[in-house]
């Protein structure tokens, strides 16, 4: 299938050059967070099978979600799973035809970070 | 089935696990909010119990689904020569494998205690 595309195409790849309008922002926030996410699945199953080994090890890993860089690391994974919930949903609702016409897609990425915005405002006051 | 291939399956069962992934996400974290487990006990036995249980190994077969099409797109997107496409996408493969087996052994765990 790779061999049909014409291989002299123009391509606009220099970044600073590209304005990526807030629905191309919201679309690849969805891959990075996506990417991200999968990567970090070893840490959450440690922490998952660390908390239900034994009492002691229970109370090591409140201590240890409860220190800075764990707290950081929360902030940023709270961040790519908001991201990811919103912005799917977002997509899954382009799926439907809903909300496909330019004006309306810009005003529905731009409630994904509204409501991405307010919802990291809880996160971060609850862990920090 | 080939890993190169496309088509409607892959976007299906892409959509289907993310409304599930979504579902169970959205009444985890309420039920977290509403009653966090506040000691050992709690939290083992909310784990271990047959509700959540049987959720999370639904929610990890969603995820399982939902991160090999998602990553695969990935690849498929920007990385083009056959081998290194290859070779990255058996490396992830070996990963998801990995850490389904990782889950079930602290899903049998949870139940054992």
């Amino acid at each position: 299938m790779r061999t049909t595309i014409r291989k002299d195409r123009p391509k606009y790849l220099d970044l600073l050059r590209i304005k990526l309008p807030i629905s191309g922002i919201v679309s690849i926030g969805h891959r990075a967070s996506g990417v991200f996410l999968v990567l970090s699945i070893p840490v959450w199953l440690y922490l998952l099978e660390t908390s239900l080994t034994s009492e002691q090890d229970f109370e090591d890993v409140l201590k240890m979600v409860d220190g800075l860089p764990f707290t950081l690391l929360a902030i940023v994974a709270f961040w790519t799973i908001v991201h990811h919930f919103f912005a799917g949903i977002r997509f899954l609702l382009l799926d439907m035809d809903l909300a496909i016409e330019k004006e309306p897609a810009k005003r529905t990425a731009k409630a994904v970070f509204v409501l991405e915005a307010i919802v990291m405002v809880f996160v971060i006051w609850w862990l920090l | 089935m080939s890993w190169r291939a496309g088509g409607i399956r892959p976007w299906i069962v892409q959509r289907v696990s993310a409304v599930l992934l979504a579902v169970i996400l959205f009444v985890f974290t309420l039920n977290m909010m509403i009653s966090a487990p506040e000691n050992f006990d709690d939290w083992q036995n909310l784990m271990g119990g047959q509700i959540w249980h049987t959720v999370i190994i639904a929610f990890w077969i969603a995820l399982f689904l939902h991160a090999w099409i998602g990553i695969r797109d990935v690849i498929m997107d920007y990385i083009h020569p056959d081998g290194l496409r290859f070779t990255i996408l058996t490396i992830f493969a070996i990963f998801l494998i990995a850490m389904t087996i990782w889950t079930f052994k602290i899903m049998i765990l949870a139940v054992n205690l």
